[in-house]
């Protein structure tokens, strides 16, 4: 395009700058005519405005790769990602990569092991279920939903069924959700990558979103292992909740690695964990994300009495039995029962300072702890009654909607009501 | 962790509505971050998320005193006070604020919504139309503009603000709340029943709208339709009604008839006062 | 809402009673409170010669006493029209109301009878 048609045309753009139409047509020109600056002013006042068609997003975004524009190069990427644009996606996320390596804001990936991405050094999960006590039922839910296909994978891949996808474990906190992923993977003999939002979230722009990245790369370079999201609604929380922040760009790419288009996730097992269920965006639960969901009960009486014996090793007792603990204990975690412990040790500890003696902990102390603890679970568990009383998700929550219904849980629910 | 990225933590779990999460990273924080301004800011907030409303003006009186007036802190201050019922101190704060910041939506919706509270609804319209001269499409001026309507007994208005304030936030509990609020009292009580349920939905840890959607259910319940008449124009103009009607009909010389209608009336009023705490009980047993 | 019960069944002296109890609990100023009253007061005035105009001997059908009630009834509404905003605002501050029951039971009874008492002696003398 000749000098003057260009200036016919910056002048026009002048004349009506709310003319998306004509600065399209100028930011083309500019990009043709070699002056890259000129059109990405254009082309960033677009994005701005939202007027940069679905189309032109991947090649203006690759331009501003070219002049090291990572700011509009990012602006690209997430509406390109809100457009729903597939191809090309991951070419503008590669130039991100490249700009940030480039300006050394690499960070330490999410497992913690330091370095980016590595085949090497693959290390196997050693918990097994063994080790976690209880929790029969659970664990035979787990076996068959996610173990056996990973033992049998010819079977399953018979009948069409992939391995890999996501398994989301929700429930009251403290009752061993992260125990139960790691024992899962030690099941499997799988290495265990665990993501923390500690290691994820940084202040720097696109660092987070990176760190994300290279957490689901590093899963699968040790593919098949299991990767392993704790917090999941910290990571994932709906973004109609989010109030315009940086966060709902990390749910973006969040999304963005569940989908790994093509089939990059093969092998690898996403386990997620999470307290509060109702808090995950929607759109992390549908087909080929977390659509199967696992509840985690508080612990049975086999698991407390395991928890109880096991806090109880290293303290002076006298007559004390775990399975008398476990049955006073209903519904307590297993930092509800640290609680317990805790406290008849204290009152413990107060006598023999008054008297000088060493007592031991004796059951009564214990069952007088158990009246003053009220068991953490409570409140999550009236939480859930009323999401699964007023969201209509039963079908999702069917299997936290039945143990409400159980008549342990609705009596204690009942003489307990929900903390005010 | 990189510089400043603690306080980012702290930030992000308050922004994912975990504020004792929040406040456990703010005291993992080194001293220089621990004691920034953001970082009471954030701690301020924090606590008053978890009603701790004296702990959060406590804190953000702090950070005031280390920084001088700033318009977050006396916001959040503001706030805490509102929450605790002090109503004079929270003016007091949001007047500071908006003294600094004068063009600040929060604070001059928050502040209307404070007068809203002691009665001074005219001074709220002023305050949220100035606010709308600066963001016209502000879920929070929405949300004040149904809740003065609300409070002027401008029943359709709150019902149209409620409206606009829905179009704005779709899947906020705030405003699926109002708009039940809004449908109650015009008597709707089938939508109110749905939006306190998708409130309720939204925030299943907010005791009062799950309580507030439980009343409604049991209100909007079959078995209470007869009651909708007592709903939508009010107890006690409904029995000032069937009161003059058996007036009319003893007038009229038509003393069976009137002693016919009394009859049933008078079993009317003995339904609608044993039937709703009688479904309320039987649909919370059902649960 | 209740508070038109009371006044329908016990006399603008009760229901005006009341309404001032109920506007101080609400938080009425002192001259939202004297409105109340005024206007009970010119309920009061209105019913007074209305009831002594209109008094038949119990030979009648009882205008009086209708008469007597209607007033009561704009009384009330006038009132309630003044305590609507304040009764909007303490229902957003999540307030709880206290009881009325007690009250109301005693207004009607004490002042209801009173009021009608007053009113026979009045007719009697005019």
């Amino acid at each position: 395009m000749s000098t003057d048609r260009l200036d016919s045309l910056r002048r026009a753009v002048e004349a009506s700058p709310d003319d998306d139409t004509l600065r399209l047509i100028l930011a083309e020109a500019l990009a043709e005519g070699d002056d890259r600056e000129g059109a990405l002013a254009q082309f960033e006042v677009l994005l701005q405005r939202g007027a940069l068609p679905a189309e032109s997003l991947v090649p203006v975004g690759e331009l501003a790769g070219e002049a090291g524009r990572l700011d509009l190069v990012r602006g690209c990427l997430e509406a390109a990602r809100q457009a729903g644009v597939v191809d090309g996606v991951s070419r503008l996320q590669a130039v991100v990569d490249r700009l940030l390596d480039a300006r050394g804001l690499v960070k330490v990936p999410a497992d913690g092991r330091g370095g980016p991405a590595t085949t090497a050094g693959r290390v196997e999960e050693t918990t097994t279920f063994d080790q976690v006590g209880g929790m029969t039922d659970i664990k035979q839910v787990i076996h068959r939903m996610i173990i056996l296909p990973l033992s049998r994978p010819e079977l399953y891949a018979r009948y069409g069924r992939k391995i890999g996808g996501g398994v989301l474990l929700y429930g009251p906190p403290g009752c061993g959700k992260t125990l139960l992923a790691r024992a899962t993977a030690g099941e499997c003999g799988l290495p265990f990558v665990n993501v923390r939002i500690e290691d994820v979230v940084d202040p720097y722009q696109g660092v987070s979103e990176r760190n994300l990245h290279l957490a689901f790369e590093t899963a699968r370079a040790q593919a098949p292992c299991v990767l392993f999201l704790d917090e999941l609604d910290a990571l994932a929380f709906a973004r109609h909740k989010h109030h315009g922040s940086d966060a709902r760009r990390l749910v973006d790419v969040l999304l963005q690695e569940l989908d790994a288009i093509g089939s990059d996730n093969d092998g690898v097992l996403i386990l997620a964990a999470t307290n509060a269920p109702w808090d995950i965006d929607e759109a992390a639960m549908r087909p080929g994300r977390f659509d199967r969901t696992l509840f985690v009960p508080p612990p049975d009486d086999e698991a407390r009495r395991d928890i109880a014996g096991v806090l109880l090793r290293d303290v002076p007792t006298d007559a004390v039995d775990p399975a008398r603990l476990a049955a006073l204990t209903p519904l307590f975690s297993g930092a509800d029962l640290g609680a317990v412990v805790q406290r008849a040790v204290d009152e413990v500890i107060e006598v023999a300072l008054r008297t000088g003696g060493e007592p031991p902990v004796g059951m009564a102390a214990l069952e007088r702890a158990v009246g003053a603890v009220r068991p953490s679970t409570l409140d999550w568990l009236h939480r859930a009654a009323a999401y699964v009383e007023f969201a209509n998700q039963a079908e999702r929550y069917v299997d936290v909607a039945e143990y409400l219904r159980s008549r342990e849980v609705r009596r204690r629910l009942r003489s307990a009501g929900p903390r005010p | 962790m990189a510089d400043g990225s603690g306080l980012d933590l702290a930030r992000h779990w308050l922004e994912v509505g975990r504020p004792e999460r929040a406040l456990e990273q703010l005291t993992r924080l080194p001293a220089e971050e621990g004691l920034s301004r953001e970082a009471f800011v954030l701690r301020a907030a924090s606590l008053h998320d978890l009603d701790r409303d004296e702990d959060a003006a406590a804190a953000a009186e702090t950070g005031l005193g280390q920084y001088g007036p700033d318009p977050q802190l006396l916001a959040v201050l503001g706030t805490a006070r509102w929450s605790a019922n002090r109503y004079e101190d929270a003016e007091r704060a949001m007047l500071d604020g908006l003294a600094l910041a004068p063009t600040s939506v929060y604070l001059l919706c928050t502040y209307a919504r404070v007068c809203v509270e002691v009665g001074q609804v005219e001074k709220a319209a002023r305050l949220v139309d100035r606010a709308a001269s600066y963001e016209p499409e502000d879920e929070l001026v929405a949300q004040a503009r149904v809740l003065i309507a609300y409070a002027a007994g401008n029943d359709d208005e709150a019902l149209q603000r409620s409206r606009d304030a829905l179009r704005l936030g779709p899947d906020e509990a705030a405003n699926h709340a109002l708009f039940a609020m809004a449908s109650g009292v015009r008597g709707d009580v089938a939508a109110a029943a749905r939006s306190y349920r998708r409130a309720a939905a939204a925030e299943p840890g907010n005791l009062e709208l799950v309580e507030a959607a439980r009343e409604a259910r049991a209100a909007a319940h079959p078995l209470l339709w007869p009651l909708r008449l007592l709903q939508r124009f009010g107890v006690f103009p409904v029995w000032l009604g069937a009161v003059a009607i058996i007036v009319g009909l003893r007038a009229l010389d038509l003393p069976m008839l009137a002693l016919g209608f009394g009859l049933v009336w008078v079993l009317y009023c003995i339904y609608s006062w044993v039937a709703p705490p009688l479904v309320g009980r039987w649909l919370r047993r059902k649960r | 809402m209740s508070i038109g019960f009371l006044t329908f069944f016990g006399g603008v002296v009760a229901g005006t009673v009341i309404s001032v109890l109920n506007a101080g609990r609400l938080g009425a100023s002192p001259r939202r409170r004297w409105l109340i009253a005024g206007v009970g007061v010119v309920g009061l005035a209105v019913t007074v010669p209305l009831v002594i105009v209109l008094y038949d001997d119990g030979e009648g059908r009882g205008a009086y006493r209708l008469a007597a009630r209607v007033v009561a009834m704009l009384v009330y509404l006038v009132q309630a029209r003044v305590l609507g905003p304040l009764d909007r605002a303490f229902q957003l501050r999540d307030g709880e109301y206290a009881s009325l029951w007690l009250p109301g039971l005693a207004a009607v009874v004490g002042l209801g009878v009173t009021e009608a008492v007053v009113l026979a002696v009045l007719v009697g003398v005019f």
